[in-house]
């Protein structure tokens, strides 16, 4: 009987370990490029949140009138809206400045990424560079949650705002969305660091849209003047580098003469699309570079044209030429339309 | 009788569900009377009279309630609070949601005059319209005031792509037993997609063509 019993323990804790390290292997897979590295994802839908601005104030709140079992899940972005402007405040002003021009926002995406000095240049921070294994397990289970850039000098912020107007086209387009795509530095970094860290190198901003685009525009500002202005120089500062009718790829310099860094920048795109109630996906990269590199750019799937049920998405492959001379945040902002 | 039983016991099912459902409707929405004292209960400035306008543009009809009782010199603030008319299913029992309010903003003299909500209203199918709406409301002052006499026209400033002109808005109080109180809204605005539809620069006057108020 004691055997028996003794047996039986043995099997179970066998049986245990083995879907431990089932799991372990399972999540150590699951863990992609972008899992490789330390970030923070989320994604905030206004559907559901009244947005207004009174008085000369802007007010965000859970729109009283949405059916009783929408209201978690409404509070839920509510309360993601308040931690973002609490790490954005930036973004409190956009948001008044779009209600009181009549821009309709539907939704941000951003992926926030720490960054640490190696070699005198910015690098991305590896996962399991300052975590263990079950650290590793945790993090790869709680979906990219890692929050520990807070503890980190740098970080970079990529943003995708998706509006949404109505369409001044007849036909059937009902609306025209407009995808921007911007990047802003925290605790008052630039890419490329201080003046003792210049990176001569261009970066490049890359963005895809599900349908076919009929607008696109660049916009990077610095922090000193650079060709007479702060917004740089067209041609000079940064340029149209590649991009077919549904995805767009602008190069820009940061840093160029090693006073003025680049401070943020703003990629817009713009298409038509009838509503169809399907997620889609806008993705954006942001793509640094430390060293001389080129890039090959290969794209997945075909946009489809105004006004027709798009795809999913459009999704970039961005390959270097020589590894270790650059690195890549990506971000991926789902909206219904 | 096996028919029966299925035909009783699918139908108390329905009336449970019908049942819970009404239970659900009628407990998250409010009668006028319920509207006004949601007003009261969540004033910011404790006014406690609300004069009601009703916009019925929409099916899902909107319940404008204004503040009536504003001291503009006790620096107190418009107020104005918007519900949404909704439905069980197709059946209209007149009742109604908070959609949104003004809430107390930036501090100064004029907005006791004059307040102002910018917003995107719901279509009837619920969806948020691509164009924002301004709502420009206020209430008679209370004879003791000495700032300013009440705002009866305006004058504002509005860009389009063929460029910007100024226009001329009048004020109508609508006299109740809760007060006068007046609304006016300016619908379609818009910068975006080739069309451009953007107000600014109100300046507000009284019947003696003195400035009363101004809103940037």
């Amino acid at each position: 009987m004691k055997t028996f019993f003794v047996k039986q323990v043995i099997s179970i804790g066998l049986i245990v370990t083995l879907l431990f390290s089932s799991s372990v292997v399972s999540f150590a897979q699951q863990l992609s490029t972008e899992d490789k590295y330390m970030e923070t994802h989320e994604q905030i839908v206004f559907d559901d949140l009244s947005i207004s601005v009174s008085n000369g104030k802007l007010d965000v709140s859970v729109d009283g009138s949405i059916p009783f079992y929408k209201k978690t899940s409404a509070k839920r972005e509510k309360q993601k809206y308040d931690d973002y402007v609490e790490e954005h405040p930036e973004f409190e002003e956009q948001l008044k400045t779009d209600v009181e021009k009549g821009v309709l926002d539907c939704c941000i995406s951003y992926t926030t990424a720490p960054l640490e000095v190696v070699d005198d240049h910015l690098e991305r921070i590896e996962n399991t560079q300052s975590k263990g294994l079950v650290a590793l397990v945790a993090n790869a289970a709680s979906s990219k949650s890692v929050k520990a850039e807070n503890s980190y000098r740098y970080s970079l912020t990529l943003c995708t705002k998706i509006t949404r107007a109505a369409s001044p086209y007849s036909g059937k387009d009902k609306y025209v969305y407009t995808a921007e795509t911007y990047g802003t530095w925290d605790n008052g970094t630039t890419l490329g660091g201080s003046k003792k860290k210049p990176c001569g190198e261009p970066d490049y901003v890359l963005q895809s849209c599900p349908t076919i685009t009929n607008k696109q525009s660049f916009k990077p500002t610095y922090n000193h003047k650079t060709q007479g202005s702060l917004n740089g120089k067209q041609g000079t500062s940064w340029w149209k580098e590649n991009g077919k009718n549904s995805w767009i790829q602008y190069g820009v310099e940061d840093d160029p003469k090693g006073i003025a860094q680049l401070q943020s920048f703003s990629l817009k795109q713009t298409f038509k699309a009838k509503t169809t109630s399907k997620t889609k996906k806008i993705n954006s990269y942001y793509v640094h570079t430390y060293k001389a590199v080129s890039f090959s750019v290969s794209v997945e799937g075909t946009a489809g044209s105004g006004g027709e049920s798009p795809p999913v998405g459009v999704s970039l492959n961005i390959k270097p030429s020589i590894d270790d001379r650059s690195w890549q945040l990506y971000n991926c902002a789902s909206y219904e339309f | 009788m096996t028919l029966k039983k299925f035909v009783l016991g699918f139908g108390s099912v329905l009336l449970l569900a019908l049942a819970v459902s009404l239970i659900i409707y009628f407990s998250t929405t409010m009668s006028m009377d319920q509207c006004v004292e949601y007003c009261k209960e969540n004033s910011e400035v404790g006014n406690t009279t609300f004069a009601n306008v009703t916009d019925t543009t929409y099916k899902h009809a909107y319940s404008f309630w204004i503040a009536t009782d504003v001291d503009v010199d006790e620096n107190e603030q418009q107020e104005l609070f918007i519900f949404r008319k909704s439905f069980f299913g197709k059946i209209d029992f007149h009742r109604y949601k908070l959609y949104d309010k003004s809430i107390y903003g930036i501090s100064g003299e004029d907005l006791g005059v004059v307040g102002y909500l910018q917003l995107f209203l719901k279509d009837d199918s619920g969806e948020k319209e691509p164009t924002a709406t301004l709502f420009l409301f206020g209430s008679e002052m209370t004879d003791n005031s000495d700032h300013v006499g009440d705002p009866t026209h305006y004058t504002y400033t509005l860009e389009t792509d063929d460029g910007s002109n100024t226009f001329e808005g009048h004020i109508a109080y609508d006299q109740s037993e809760n007060g006068s109180a007046w609304m006016n809204r300016i619908n379609g605005i818009t910068e975006t997609a080739g069309i451009k539809k953007v107000v600014s620069n109100f300046v507000f006057y009284d019947d003696e063509d003195n400035v009363v108020a101004k809103i940037e």
